[in-house]
């Protein structure tokens, strides 16, 4: 029984060791563009499935209005173009330089996303560690976030007046550009 | 013998599939305002020691002068500065809502006095590496496809030096808004197709 218990610690505790020892080399990967760490997707992907069953709030879609879709824009614009793209432009250098990469919702060719509606919900209130995209539930409203998540379900097939918003940005600043209530407060200040 | 090898084994199997099963349930840290996984930030930060000492980062010794800090300012206002922030301004929403938290260069209550007779630092050649490679599973990007060797140098020393700018430095990274620098994608990308949608 002793060497029972034994034999099973020894085989527990190797395994932190070998990861350990592994971090510890310097070959593990660190760098945005080197391979992902062995069984990285399938891990995040259980544990990100796991939690957001687990605690979403259900939320329907129903006749999203074209307001809701341009108002939607505007958050877009402000909160998540940076990363996730503008119609008919180039991801930007961050984008293209993360890892995870983020999701391009106007690439050519895009496809209505497969998420239901109650996981963009999750996902842009709560946000996802370790991926870089950021939890708003401090800076946008219960109503803002419903406007965003209709409005990203319905980025492939957006009415002309909700697109209109999106090419209104010059193609200069598909550049990271801090959201409006920046460029507000530096006016205000050098006013 | 054999006997203690399969316990040795079943052992082994057991922290993988605990890790899986805690995965599994739904109360991992998945939100971003959750708390950090057991033992994560050891883990990221020898992962990220081991390979900085591994990979030596070169970046110039020699110092900056004012307008290399200047067209640091200009990349950084294009690139960083919707995480990591500028002077005098609140922090964006994505920045705030990020895990991990991106550093924050110009909070509020940090002093940016210029002190003159402070001589300019060279380039961090940790900044330098991060700014290159990126940092996975951290949202840091790789400017290594965007940005000229040249552009990441003057980007690390800008940081570097980000406690003690010279006003005219501040300067670019406030008055800006309007015009950020057409620097962040290789003119071969840089073709501004016309949207079909209209």
């Amino acid at each position: 029984m002793g060497k029972f218990l034994i034999g099973l610690l020894i085989g527990i505790i190797l395994v932190p060791t070998g990861f350990y020892l592994y971090l510890r080399s310097g070959d593990a990967p660190v760098a945005t563009w080197a391979k992902p760490m062995p069984m990285e997707r399938f891990l995040v992907k259980t544990a990100m499935h796991a939690t957001i069953d687990h605690h979403e709030t259900p939320m329907h879609l129903t006749n999203v209005s074209t307001d809701s879709l341009v108002a939607g824009a505007h958050i877009y614009l402000d909160n998540c173009a940076v990363c996730h793209g503008i119609p008919g432009q180039q991801p930007t250098a961050v984008a293209a330089g993360m890892y995870p990469r983020p999701p391009q919702f106007f690439r050519p060719g895009a496809r209505k996303i497969d998420d239901p509606p109650d996981e963009v919900y999750w996902k842009v209130t709560n946000g996802i560690r370790l991926t870089g995209m950021p939890g708003f539930r401090r800076s946008l409203n219960d109503g803002q976030i419903r406007e965003l998540t209709g409005f990203i379900e319905n980025a492939v097939s957006l009415p002309p007046a909700a697109m209109a918003v999106l090419e209104a940005t010059p193609a200069k600043s598909k550049q990271p550009s801090l959201p409006k209530s920046q460029h507000a407060s530096l006016k205000h200040k050098r006013a | 013998m054999k006997k203690y090898v399969l316990v040795f084994i079943i052992g082994i199997l057991l922290v993988p599939a605990a890790f899986y099963l805690y995965l599994r349930s739904g109360y991992a840290p998945v939100s971003t305002s959750a708390s950090p996984l057991p033992f994560e930030r050891f883990f990221a930060k020898l992962a990220m020691r081991a390979t900085l000492s591994h990979d030596v980062p070169k970046a110039d010794k020699i110092p900056p002068t004012e307008s290399d800090l200047k067209a640091g300012a200009k990349l950084y206002r294009a690139n960083c500065a919707i995480c990591h922030g500028i002077p005098n301004a609140q922090q964006t929403g994505i920045s705030k809502g990020m895990y991990p938290h991106p550093p924050q260069f110009f909070k509020p209550g940090r002093s940016t006095a210029y002190d003159s007779s402070r001589p300019f630092r060279p380039a961090n050649p940790k900044a330098y590496w991060k700014v290159k490679n990126g940092v996975r599973l951290t949202g840091m990007p790789s400017f290594k496809g965007s940005l000229t060797e040249q552009q990441i140098q003057e980007l690390s020393q800008f940081v570097g030096n980000a406690r003690n700018l010279p006003p005219s430095v501040i300067a670019v990274l406030e008055n800006n808004p309007e015009k950020p620098v057409q620097a962040t994608t290789k003119p071969e990308h840089n073709h501004h197709t016309a949207s079909n949608n209209k």
